[in-house]
């Protein structure tokens, strides 16, 4: 199964970047392991991997904008 | 809600108490905890900043100012003695916040704490932190994981701003900063400032402050 990994809503936030792309397509990850930090607001914040799987596809650069909904990796599991 | 009051502090010193009370909360969030403190002089970058902004990097060598790389948003930023720094470990749903409602509550108790002594600071567009025209007097740089805040906000009381020549404080040319004791041409009790910047961060929270045994 494909688990699509979104950026929430982070509230009236200016302009949203990506700063960090920690993991590349491959990588084994477990749930709640840091994938990729965005910043808003003064605010660095960490998306994590919802469940345990791997790596499919990372679907954003680091200084890309990005919106709330934007789909920023895939994992597939089992 | 737990204050704990770490004094004058050692920046690294200071983000280790922040990682295992974040730790602690991201567990179980009846832990949350307001950590205060002032540091020993440091510039923190954040993940925006650049090393390159530290302009004048043999004075800083000399005054023996500390160069740390952080995990929090924003860029360059001086802590140091006179500056009151507050960081609420805090689980924002819990408080019904996201994170540009919790920046604009760090700002209104700044704002507010700053107003009791007769200083008008305000908001600037665009500019998250707390101005007086447009020179900053209150910052701010965060870090949210596992919806658990850390890192927080700083306050110019008494600091000494000859510290931030050496910067291009938060990256931004053309502005500047400013303290309170430079506002008002008087040296503040840090207590007290202290005690009323607690007091709106809690009232803003909702919740009852109390001081940490540990």
């Amino acid at each position: 199964m494909m688990l699509e990994v979104k950026l929430p809503y982070l509230g009236e936030t200016g302009e949203i970047r990506v700063v960090s792309v920690l993991k590349t397509p491959g990588d084994i990850v477990e749930a709640g392991e840091p994938l990729i930090e965005v910043e808003a607001e003064k605010t660095v914040y960490v998306i994590e991997a919802p469940r345990r799987g791997v790596i499919e596809k990372i679907l954003v650069s680091e200084g890309q904008k990005v919106q709330p909904g934007d789909i920023l990796a895939m994992i597939k599991q089992g | 809600m737990r204050v704990i009051d770490l004094g004058l502090s050692r920046y690294v010193e200071a983000l280790e108490v922040q990682r295992r009370v974040h730790e602690e909360v991201a567990q179980d969030p009846s832990r949350e905890a307001i950590i205060v403190t002032e540091h020993y002089p440091v510039y923190t970058i954040g993940k925006s900043g650049s090393v390159k902004n530290i302009v004048n990097l043999e004075a800083a060598m000399r005054e023996g100012i500390e160069i740390v790389e952080i995990d929090r948003g924003g860029d360059i930023f001086y802590h140091g003695p006179g500056q009151l720094v507050v960081y609420p470990i805090i689980a924002l749903k819990q408080h019904g916040l996201d994170v540009w409602g919790y920046v604009r509550l760090l700002e209104e108790a700044m704002i507010k704490t700053i107003g009791e002594f007769g200083i008008r600071a305000g908001r600037l567009e665009g500019y998250p932190g707390v101005w007086v025209g447009r020179k900053k007097i209150g910052a701010i740089g965060l870090r949210v994981r596992s919806g658990v805040a850390m890192h927080g906000l700083a306050l110019n009381v008494n600091t000494n701003l000859r510290h931030f020549d050496y910067i291009v404080a938060c990256g931004l040319h053309g502005m500047g900063v400013t303290s309170m004791e430079r506002e008002l041409g008087y040296r503040l009790d840090m207590e007290e400032v202290k005690r009323i910047l607690l007091r709106y961060i809690a009232s803003l929270l909702g919740v009852k402050l109390v001081e940490a045994e540990d």
